[in-house]
């Protein structure tokens, strides 16, 4: 790939260049982009080797918390002097070939305005808008740069390979934390997709979380191995990282411990894609659904083997490993799947989610919103058993404002069990429908302690807006209103 | 993940933030912290610990870039972090070149407990 030349897509620097301009970080996109961006570039290893049988190997950094010695080989090491040396020099060699990409492709409308391909106007989701905005961006940039000249290509060297940042006591080595297998565990234990894999967000260029596994090994090893910690410097800190070959070894270990989590999931019947995905093959996804917005997700830049653009290329392409037809031997997370599979729940299933009837009381100036709705018992029985569904409130508010509600059940008594409180957090729209979900486990706990439930019980789930904690944004608008209360499993 | 229910945020005597999350966990339920932060300086890092100086993470932000918009990052709490019902954090920036300083308020936005279903 370091032979071809800049024209061939599937060169070194343009195949790493694909990370730069399409890498989703930072929300529930990350994981199938990068299986995609990987598993295509070992098709192009496959093909270029003569090899149909090149796999990748992937990079335990819990059980080696060092970088491979192999790593610091030839072509292995970005300091290689197979490798270009200086920014400018790459810029001289490239500039060209990116500039006549077919990424920048507009067509010109009858009425004289100018659309953009689907991939330009990916592109300008990113601010990118001709050559010169990818240039700056990585010869230039104040925030830092992503091109590392050599010697300073990879921040960690073959006499200082570990995970360590210097001059810092034991206590303090986030590196070695982030990668240890408790943290590992922890990163594998969520439930749902998105806790596992980074939340929502409206496209896959922009950010708006980190799940553990993404921002704890993830992100601390490539800032390590990038010199970050160091002050060496190296492209593995930025988004130029595929040019450090370690990227591969570093990302195929992510996606291995994906792996490790969908069969954690299947193993024990939880879901393992967003809400809604098709549970076999035949079933059409929910309608509306997460999963729907999350498969249909386009990934534009991906190249086969032979340097042609991949044309079925959207996120549930690679919400499998699927056809490129790879496997991972065992390594660390391994023990977070139970040995024996345990079977589906045959306890109470919820069929579909439950709909409460809803009537608005206003008190004391406060509108009140009361959700009425029947349980089977063995459901609410259950919540106090290991291994079943858990019990969740759907809780859809058309907010009009930053304003924050409690979420109530009433007891037998005409007290109150309090359950949550809904609040938007951060730099969110603060307009519109905004579906909460809560768990009622704790406060179904707490009921049954006083109060015995018998034949199918009814819920009175109650949603009083918080006096006192109306924020400045509520007062310009009017009263948030409570649209749906549901009660669904998950 | 589930969702917000939170949690009374307040600072205590200096750089201390106390956290007290409305219930205990239930079967299957972790308490984990998630802290929405701003603009990082690439190499810096966000360590937080238990005010006793237990490490609960660090965070580092990766391929920053020159905009950067308010992002929440999830760590695990370690069970022993919560004492007598809160949870009391120490928040630094540890520096390129080693030394730590408080957070400036645009580079913390905010801290939060929140409970997410786990498995065994």
């Amino acid at each position: 790939m370091l032979a071809l030349p800049p024209s061939d897509p599937r060169n070194w620097y343009r195949y790493a260049l694909i990370h730069t301009i399409d890498c989703p970080h930072g929300n529930w996109w990350f994981l199938p982009w990068h299986r995609g961006y990987v598993g295509w570039f070992e098709q192009i290893c496959r093909e270029l080797s003569g090899d149909p049988d090149f796999a990748l190997p992937y990079w335990d950094w819990t059980k080696e918390p060092r970088v491979p010695k192999a790593m610091f080989d030839d072509v292995l090491n970005p300091n290689d002097s197979a490798f270009i040396a200086a920014g400018d020099a790459f810029k001289a060699q490239y500039q060209d070939a990116i500039a006549k990409a077919s990424y920048w492709a507009t067509t010109k409308q009858p009425d004289g305005s100018i659309t953009p391909s689907p991939q330009y106007n990916q592109l300008l989701n990113r601010s990118i808008r001709f050559p010169d905005d990818l240039w700056f961006d990585i010869l230039d940039s104040p925030a830092g740069l992503m091109f590392f000249n050599r010697p300073n290509a990879r921040g960690l060297s073959a006499a200082q390979p570990d995970l360590t940042i210097p001059n810092r006591p034991p206590d303090q080595q986030a590196v070695l934390t982030a990668v240890s297998i408790s943290t590992i565990l922890d990163a594998l234990a969520p439930r749902d997709f998105l806790s596992f894999a980074s939340p929502k967000a409206l496209m896959h260029s922009s950010s708006s979380g980190f799940s553990v596994m993404e921002n704890q090994p993830h992100n601390l090893v490539h800032n390590c191995v990038g010199g970050a910690y160091n002050g060496v410097g190296g492209f593995m800190q930025a988004f130029m990282s595929p040019a450090d070959p370690i990227f591969y070894l570093h990302h195929t270990n992510i996606d291995r411990l994906w792996d490790v989590w969908t069969r954690k999931q299947l193993a024990k019947s939880y879901p393992i894609l967003p809400d809604g995905y098709p549970a076999t093959p035949s079933q059409s996804p929910k309608s509306g659904s997460d999963y729907v917005k999350w498969a249909a997700e386009p990934f534009l830049f991906f190249i086969d083997a032979k340097g042609t653009p991949v044309q079925q290329s959207t996120a549930d392409t690679y919400a499998s490993i699927g056809a490129f037809d790879y496997d991972y031997s065992p390594g660390s997370g391994e023990e977070s799947i139970p040995v024996i599979p345990q079977p589906p729940l045959t306890a109470a299933i919820l069929q579909k989610p439950l709909l409460a009837a809803l009537t608005i009381q206003q008190i004391g100036g406060k509108s009140i919103t009361n959700g009425s709705l029947t349980v089977p018992l063995d459901v609410i029985q259950q919540q106090a058993q290991p291994q079943q569904p858990t019990l969740f409130a759907s809780v859809t508010v058309d907010l009009q404002g930053h304003e924050d509600l409690d979420v109530f059940i009433k007891r037998a008594d005409g007290t109150a069990q309090f359950v949550a409180t809904l609040s938007m957090f951060g730099h969110h729209l603060m307009r519109g429908p905004v579906t909460f979900q809560i768990p009622l486990s704790a406060a179904i706990a707490s009921l049954q302690a006083k109060q015995k439930f018998e034949a199918n019980p009814t819920l009175n789930i109650q949603v009083v807006p918080r006096t006192g904690h109306v924020h400045a944004a509520a007062a310009t608008g009017g009263t948030s209103e409570v649209t749906t209360i549901s009660l669904q499993q998950l | 993940m589930l969702l917000l229910s939170l949690a009374a945020i307040a600072a205590e005597p200096s750089d201390v933030t106390v956290l007290t999350p409305p219930r205990a966990a239930i079967a299957h339920e972790a308490i984990w912290l998630k802290v929405t932060v701003g603009f990082l300086p690439r190499s810096s890092l966000l360590r937080i610990t238990t005010d006793d100086g237990q490490p609960v993470g660090t965070i580092s932000p990766f391929g920053t870039t020159p905009v950067q918009t308010p992002q929440d990052y999830m760590l695990p709490l370690p069970k022993s972090a919560t004492v007598s019902e809160a949870v009391r954090l120490r928040i630094q920036i540890q520096e390129a070149n080693g030394t730590s300083r408080t957070p400036k308020p645009s580079e913390v936005l905010g801290v939060a407990l929140i409970y997410v279903s786990v498995s065994d």
